[in-house]
């Protein structure tokens, strides 16, 4: 595997593309898929299972954590022929969207054919999260509001 | 999960079915003694069959163990691709046999001395009765003892074509009057503590022979004589 060499960069690679794959709306990853016309040999090795995930957040983006609350996640694990393990975690019930998503985590370890799905698929789909992602912010930042304390006086 | 991603064995195909048929199975060899259940819902591929891991030994892990059960692995199973395996389907913690924990996964120390389930091929029974994490039970608690799975040459219901086969001929509870099973690999020393095992009831180890395609159960509450095989001379005092 190729994580022997750059441990720490095939990481942060790794965790760039399995949180794209995980963002992604399905129709649209999985139609993107099926034009690159790769057919991957795998087998399961943790099917897809439906669980729930406690989110935590901060205060403000910088307290100290607090339990949010819980919401549901779908895990699945495929081991490609060659050996590699392809992981995916996303938000929701879609087991297809989690089973696609860890043959694509796999097929990118495996590496014949990363460039063109990191091309074809990877930044097609980062740059549309990208855009959303920036929508979301600018709805959100309109009803920001700030909270302060006026000076009273007394001490 | 820390477990090492590459060497990873596949479980059951369809997890919830294959685990229901194999306790299903379990329960009926376990209240019949000498029934032997044949398992079928699982294969296994080289890597797990290199580490002398029988497909019966790894449907029984699959099937019984969760986070909450402790297991230990005697040394020759003590392997990389089984206990992987069974910490990535399963995420029990693993323990060898002087009671330290064997894989990183918990960083707070396990205060559990006694697991609930110990793995080994028949040879390495050897001295192994006494052994501090094995559990009989306590009285008030009797159900908290380990389970034992053995892996064997073979079992049958019929004659074995092995040189190394027994025949023991089982009494008790579930039994209408006796049942013979033969079977190939047992020793001198694991069958005396089966006997003796039966004596400490209602504390006492239940045992699972684990052969390569099929099991059968040797619960506390069975009594076991050797019997002598016609064409075999291998003769134990009951």
């Amino acid at each position: 595997m190729n994580a022997a060499i750059e441990p720490n960069k095939f990481n942060t690679d790794r965790q760039a593309w399995m949180s794209i794959l995980a963002r992604a709306d399905f129709d649209d990853l999985q139609e993107r898929w099926s034009s690159l016309s790769i057919t991957p040999s795998y087998s399961k090795l943790r099917p897809a299972e439906i669980g729930m995930v406690m989110v935590r957040a901060r205060v403000n983006g910088n307290g100290s954590p607090f339990n949010m609350g819980e919401a549901t996640a779908t895990r699945c694990s495929v081991k490609m022929k060659s050996g590699e393990v392809g992981a995916s975690y996303i938000l929701g019930r879609n087991k297809l969207h989690a089973t696609l998503a860890a043959v694509i985590d796999g097929e990118m370890q495996r590496g014949e054919f990363q460039q063109k799905i990191r091309h074809e698929l990877l930044t097609p789909l980062q740059a549309i999260e990208k855009v959303r992602q920036k929508r979301k912010q600018a709805k959100a930042s309109k009803t920001k509001v700030d909270f302060f304390t006026l000076a009273r006086g007394e001490d | 999960m820390s477990a090492q991603l590459d060497s990873l064995h596949l479980g059951f195909d369809d997890p919830v079915h294959g685990s229901q048929q194999v306790f299903r199975q379990l329960l009926k060899a376990m209240s019949e003694p000498g029934s032997v259940e044949e398992v079928t819902c699982i294969d296994v591929d080289g890597s797990l069959i290199d580490a002398g891991f029988y497909k019966t030994s790894y449907a029984v892990g699959l099937s019984l163990l969760d986070s909450q059960t402790p297991i230990a692995l005697s040394p020759s199973l003590d392997q990389t691709v089984i206990s992987n395996s069974l910490v990535f389907h399963c995420a029990c913690p693993i323990f060898d046999l002087t009671g330290s924990e064997t894989n990183q996964k918990s960083n707070k120390q396990q205060d559990k001395s006694e697991v609930e389930f110990l793995f080994l091929n028949a040879k390495e029974w050897k001295g192994l009765s006494k052994n501090k994490i094995l559990s009989l039970g306590d009285l008030a608690y009797p159900e908290r003892s380990t389970t034992i799975v053995v892996q064997v040459d073979a079992v049958d219901s019929d004659l074995l074509d092995q040189e190394n086969t027994q025949k023991l001929s089982l009494s008790g509870p579930g039994i209408e009057s006796t049942r013979d099973v033969y079977v190939a690999g047992l020793n001198g020393e694991l069958i005396c503590s089966i006997q003796e095992n039966h004596n400490a009831f209602p504390l006492g180890y239940d045992f699972i022979l684990a052969a390569p395609n099929a099991f059968l159960c040797l619960p506390r509450t069975c009594s076991v004589e050797v019997r002598k095989i016609s064409s075999n001379t291998v003769t134990k005092g009951a």
